[in-house]
């Protein structure tokens, strides 16, 4: 089969939607892009607001040092900030850029959210550590026990974001590789 | 491109409705330097391979055995092998050989996919092998 028969072949009743079809599609499925990711990042910006309010109505804040609850707020706003970020960051190519140059974009906007939810496990769980736990003191089990807990909160929320920003990160960069190979000019 | 680029109705839908959503937020930037058409091609394909979807246990079952998950009504069958066989191709190969069939020139594919004319026809050669081979395979044993 040569590539003049692929084209014929692909030419065989071209379904092209009407004008109706399309506004249909896009009232039936309006839920699906925007407000999906509007509704996640809302989500995640009022738990985090319930957080500190959780923290700082009903777990005596006043017995903690100001820099502690102070640590916690920042940390907690910073989480909202990102998470409002984000969802502006939705647009996977507004400039118009050819594929490579959009792919390198995603790919190192990606390595960047990686990064920043690493650092951002570490320093949530130093803030609600820190809170909970520097008013009081701790010894016996406990003392074994809480940096165990600790790392292990780090590590899971910290694996969940590298399992799922990895996988997507390895897409790209597969695709970007092979386009390199066809001579990408990068 | 959705039907190339996803594999289920509803993935296909959720795909289009966000190339539609992305082309919306990208218009004031448009610059009538190209044809819409192209720049609308750069869009929809960085939106389509941007854009991760893990795949079931299930679709990849089906997928590697060549079943269709759900057949395009009013598509005709040799069309609906082409698909299949070009759902097969890597996210490159996909973008280039669906440019080539929409009868793009080798300039505005290299302009799109960002790489150099000169490999333009040796990728689309290579792509060529690989779908005739995967639409033909007794052929090719032999």
């Amino acid at each position: 089969m040569n590539l003049e028969d692929l084209k014929k072949h692909w030419k065989l009743e071209q379904g092209s939607k009407s004008k109706d079809e399309i506004l249909q599609l896009i009232a039936h499925r309006s839920e699906s892009v925007s407000a999906r990711n509007r509704r996640k990042a809302l989500i995640e910006a009022g738990t985090f607001v319930l957080l500190l309010l959780v923290f700082f109505t009903g777990l005596d804040p006043e017995r903690n040092s100001w820099l502690v609850n102070l640590f916690l707020v920042l940390v907690v706003m910073t989480g909202i900030v990102n998470n409002l970020l984000l969802y502006r960051k939705l647009l996977v190519n507004k400039r118009g850029d050819n594929l490579t140059q959009s792919l390198e974009k995603q790919i190192r906007a990606q390595w960047q959210q990686l990064q920043f939810s690493v650092l951002f496990s570490v320093l949530f769980f130093s803030a609600v550590f820190g809170f909970l736990l520097l008013r009081t003191e701790i010894s016996g089990p406990e003392f074994w026990l809480i940096p165990l807990v600790f790392g292990l909160s780090i590590a899971i929320r910290s694996w969940f974001e590298i399992d799922k920003l990895k996988k997507s990160i390895r897409q790209l960069t597969l695709c970007q590789m092979e386009l390199k190979a066809a001579g990408a000019k990068t | 491109m959705c039907r190339i680029y996803r594999d289920t109705s509803e993935d296909r839908e959720d795909l289009f409705q966000e190339i539609l959503f992305q082309l919306w937020k990208a218009w004031p930037s448009f610059r009538a330097e190209a044809r819409v058409s192209s720049w609308m091609y750069k869009i929809a394909l960085s939106t389509a391979i941007a854009r991760f979807r893990k795949k079931t246990k299930q679709e990849e079952i089906l997928r590697e055995e060549m079943i269709p998950m759900q057949e395009e009504q009013n598509v005709h069958p040799e069309k609906e092998r082409l698909y299949q066989a070009i759902s097969l191709l890597s996210d490159a190969d996909k973008a280039m050989i669906s440019l080539y069939l929409d009868d793009y020139s080798y300039e505005e594919m290299a302009d799109i996919l960002g790489i150099s004319i000169n490999y333009v026809g040796v990728k689309l050669s290579r792509i060529r092998e690989k779908l005739t081979q995967i639409l033909n395979p007794q052929n090719h044993e032999s």
